[in-house]
């Protein structure tokens, strides 16, 4: 009978592939900070993750966080008091810096468990086939998988075989793209129009896309990196199994 | 008798050629397959300098667009001057701490041997180049 494995290392699912796998806790604790859930995100814990990135969206609209740093960072510092919610702020703050601690203290957990996973590891199926998927462990390019997500926040999460994520993302790179009018600003801006690009902006929201395509690009290339290492891991253990009883001579 | 020896890759192609090489009467007792490690082959955690430069791009990002507001260029033009000189600074730190060690790249490379007839050789050498090795040698025994 099988003992069931106490620490698995991944699980191919109808979503993607989710593993564990070494973190450095610093650059998680990074990624929280730039975007509340992108650290979530590069522990594989998508769902609270997407929770954080819709409760970082709303808090900081109703805050005017983005507004704030705008004119904080101009040096407009009346202004800054005087655009920030405090009703909304204080909350904002308390839940921005618990998810940087909370996804760095998982970082540090993670490590553990994947260092005793990598122990116990036998076996994992590297192909599942789901009535409405196919998902398996490839080997990926991590450069490639960047750009894809260069090019359109999400791109790359899809080359990676995480379609939920992919959509979600690029859903929201839509939605970023017409509320701060980035694209009609750009085009304007091409045809030599400074100033006019410039007043069509609207701040609050174009703040947000520097993040979220930082994030994605760093994801994307993260998880192919990972994949590939699963990938090799699987593979070597499978092999060296199937090839242990060797009566081949070098020397006859 | 001959042996057979290629260099792969680890890829799906690698199994392709084993499961293929079983296929056409080489039993698996006469393969033998040994996974190369390279001095500290162990799975790094040392970031790629590619991901500093994404970390200080994606801050110099936002800093450049939120103070690009009160600057004549603008927002646009200041985030992308953020991101790019964002990156090569996060680029140029990772190399400066990291002054000196040099890293060879990861292979992550395959070695079998195979013992086949002589008559054998050039259909398995055939087979072999199929699935994309990095190299194969033969001698004769």
């Amino acid at each position: 009978m099988d003992i069931q494995t106490r620490h698995p290392l991944a699980k191919i699912s109808v979503f993607g592939i989710t593993q564990l796998k070494p973190h450095n806790p610093y650059m998680i604790a990074w990624w929280s900070a730039v975007f509340p859930g992108f650290g979530h995100y590069l522990l594989n814990q998508y769902t609270r993750a997407t929770m954080l990135t819709l409760a970082e969206v709303s808090l900081n609209t109703m805050a005017h966080i983005n507004e704030a740093m705008i004119y904080s960072f101009c040096g407009n510092f009346e202004r800054t008091t005087l655009v920030l919610e405090p009703r909304w702020a204080l909350g904002y703050l308390t839940i921005y810096l618990i998810a940087i601690s909370d996804s760095f203290r998982t970082a540090l957990y993670q490590n553990k468990l994947y260092h005793l996973a990598l122990f116990e590891h036998r076996q994992t199926p590297i192909v599942k086939i789901f009535p409405t998927e196919i998902q398996y462990i490839e080997i990926k390019s991590p450069i490639l998988t960047a750009l894809y997500s260069f090019f359109f926040p999400g791109l790359g999460q899809l080359y990676n075989h995480r379609y939920g994520l992919a959509f979600y993302a690029m859903l929201w790179w839509w939605i970023y793209m017409s509320l701060s009018k980035v694209h009609h600003a750009f085009i304007i801006l091409a045809h030599g129009h400074l100033q006019d690009s410039i007043s069509l902006l609207v701040p609050h929201w174009l703040l947000f896309m520097p993040s979220v395509m930082g994030g994605s690009i760093y994801h994307a290339y993260r998880t192919a990196i990972e994949h590939n290492h699963l990938f090799r891991i699987e593979q070597r253990r499978y092999l060296t199994k199937r090839y242990e009883n060797v009566k081949l001579q070098i020397f006859p | 008798m001959m042996l057979v020896i290629g260099l792969f890759r680890q890829s799906i192609e690698l199994e392709q050629a084993l499961a293929e090489l079983e296929k056409n009467m080489i039993p698996k007792e006469q393969v033998l397959v040994t996974f190369m490690d390279k001095k500290n082959n162990e799975h790094k955690h040392m970031p790629h300098p590619f991901e500093i430069g994404i970390c200080f791009g994606t801050a110099a990002a936002v800093i450049g667009a939120t103070c690009g507001f009160a600057l004549t260029l603008g927002p646009i033009i200041w985030g992308l001057i953020g991101a790019f000189i964002g990156y090569w600074i996060g680029v140029g730190i990772y190399f400066f701490i990291n002054k000196g060690k040099s890293s060879s790249p990861l292979l992550h490379e395959v070695t079998v041997i195979i013992q086949c007839k002589e008559e054998q050789f050039l259909h398995i050498s055939n087979l072999l180049w199929k699935y994309e090795p990095l190299s194969i040698g033969h001698h004769p025994q």
